[in-house]
């Protein structure tokens, strides 16, 4: 007849066995058997303290490895659904600086060239810089500003326009004095 | 991906105890008596060989309405690598593992 502890032992193992993760029920059930092949009632106890506490740890590492995966596969998704769209409004943000350098240096140039003569112009070569920096750079920073709370991901592709092209007139200018 | 087992001495021992007949399949409280140890040591390293297939388990086929007992035997490359790591000396008994486990 069992004692009271080792149907003490039978319930504990029995139980955690039964709670734990499908691939640890095997390894609980697996010394739950054992436990009736164990002469003494106290070391059947001590058997199943040691099966529980064998079960739980493979039960919880089972445990906190799937949820590392999923937390690795989530951000993967994440990441590269959302990286490659911000990269894309990043570029677009790009795109557009560059279309209005374009406009500007064409479009500035002309009418800069319409209103002044040639020789007022030879003067005034300074002005030469307004189409080039300081009208685009102007519209890119209104341009940013304006889009920086609804568009950040285009507006930091403008500042990135800006940037780039403020750097390639520092360059210009330290280069070809 | 299942990470290098740790060649711990109670490793060891587990696979020295099957070493002794390594194409019988053994209960796991025949082998904690072996080894001399408890079954919150020995059940980890037998879950542990298992994982990396160099444990084979089995569950007895008993009579109706007696519960099995669960057999562990070394398979083919558990016994390779049990031969590879448990060296014995002349008087037969274990002394130590031979370098770090691979598996």
């Amino acid at each position: 007849m069992s004692s009271a502890v080792r149907k003490f032992a039978v319930m504990l193992l029995g139980a955690v066995a039964r709670n734990s993760q499908r691939e640890s029920q095997c390894w609980g059930n697996a010394m739950l058997r054992e436990v009736d092949f164990i002469d003494s009632d106290w070391a059947s106890l001590w058997w199943a303290l040691g099966g529980t506490t064998a079960v739980l740890k493979h039960s919880l590492a089972i445990t906190a490895r799937s949820w590392v995966r999923k937390q690795i596969d989530h951000r993967g998704d994440w990441t590269l659904k959302n990286g490659g769209k911000k990269v894309a409004r990043l570029a677009s943000g790009v795109a557009i600086s560059a279309g209005l350098l374009a406009v500007s240096i064409v479009g500035v140039a002309r009418l800069l060239s319409a209103v002044i003569s040639a020789r007022t112009f030879e003067h005034l070569h300074w002005l030469g810089w307004l189409p080039i920096l300081v009208i685009p750079e102007g519209i890119f920073a209104i341009a940013a500003f304006a889009l920086w709370r609804k568009r950040r991901d285009i507006a930091r592709g403008i500042v990135l326009g800006a940037v780039v092209l403020a750097v390639h007139v520092i360059v210009h200018m330290t280069t070809h004095k | 991906m299942v990470s290098p087992l740790r060649l711990s001495p109670q490793t060891l021992q587990v696979l020295d105890a099957f070493l002794h007949a390594p194409k019988d399949w053994k209960y796991g409280y025949d082998i904690s008596r072996d080894t001399g140890l408890k079954s919150g040591t020995l059940y980890p390293i037998l879950m542990r060989l298992a994982d990396r297939k160099l444990l084979e388990t089995s569950w007895e086929p008993t009579e109706p309405g007696k519960p099995p007992r669960h057999l562990y035997r070394l398979t083919v490359s558990g016994l390779r690598f049990a031969r590879e790591h448990v060296v014995h000396d002349v008087t037969g008994s274990r002394v130590l593992g031979l370098r770090g486990a691979k598996s």
